[in-house]
């Protein structure tokens, strides 16, 4: 849970020793609105590697609206990962549409709301699952 | 439903006649040959389907080649009938052949009888 411990005037120090530095996370207030957080140093180094994993997301088609949905479902994986760990979710305009159990599901009810379009079904993985395809057919992007 | 294996292929090979519909409307439906791929994790379709049915972008996956190599690539989804059985919301991936594979996600859900011998596969209800 982050941990609210002072409204903070400009300029403002924080004190290393304080006990929930490097704990947890803390948000700073400035006229009660949150303005900035102190997360521990390796979270910091995770969002820093999720940042640059989105950066260098390379296009898989000539599909805009889908390259854009990907991206969107990279994004927003961190959040998913604490939300909806091992399920799927739908992409659709950027954001959550549709997450249940298994792709089949997910996917019928997102053809029902949206019809044919270019959405994003993803399970929610840290690591994607590879699938195995040994035969020797040329899979086409 | 009993077939015969395909025997233009060396050695002769189980196939089926798979319908393929569109997911938003199933009036479009494109009848392909289908091998039965128990090495397969996921379904593929032949391009020329996909294009013809204008199967729409559902997702991406990794998939790891006969070459162990890995490549990411697009999936569809697909309405598949098979006999009495119908598969909605199938997982596909697009390839160049001309011919489906009908991997372990569908055919984990069928009970099969491969007989080799007398180059049959029965599929059981």
């Amino acid at each position: 849970m982050p941990h609210l411990i002072r409204e903070v005037q400009t300029p403002y120090t924080i004190n290393p020793n304080d006990q929930a530095i490097g704990r947890e996370t803390i948000i700073l207030q400035r006229d009660g609105q949150p303005i900035a957080a102190v997360v521990p140093y390796a979270e910091y180094q995770e969002l820093l590697a999720q940042r640059k994993d989105v950066a260098k997301l390379e296009p898989i088609s000539n599909d805009p609206q889908f390259e854009r949905e990907r991206a969107a479902f990279q994004k927003l994986l961190p959040k998913l990962l604490k939300e909806h760990r091992g399920k799927w979710v739908a992409i659709v305009d950027e954001k959550v549409a549709d997450v249940g159990p298994d792709f089949s599901s997910v996917i019928q009810r997102v053809r029902a709301r949206f019809g044919k379009r270019s959405v994003c079904v993803q399970e929610v993985l840290e690591t994607p699952r590879v699938y195995s395809l040994p035969s020797p057919h040329i899979v086409r992007r | 439903m009993k077939y015969l294996y395909n025997q233009s292929v060396s050695p002769p090979a189980p196939f089926v006649k798979l319908i393929v519909a569109d997911p938003t409307d199933s009036t479009r439906q494109i009848t392909v040959d289908a091998q039965i791929d128990s090495a397969a994790d996921i379904s593929t379709l032949p391009n020329s389907i996909v294009e013809q049915l204008e199967l729409p972008v559902s997702g991406s996956l990794e998939i790891a080649g006969y070459d162990g190599n890995l490549s990411i690539v697009t999936l569809r989804d697909a309405v598949l009938i098979l006999d009495k059985f119908k598969f909605s919301g199938a997982r596909i991936v697009p390839t160049n052949a001309d011919y489906a594979l009908l991997g372990r996600d569908v055919i984990n859900f069928l009970r099969l009888v491969l007989d080799g011998p007398a180059l049959t596969l029965e599929i059981l209800d």
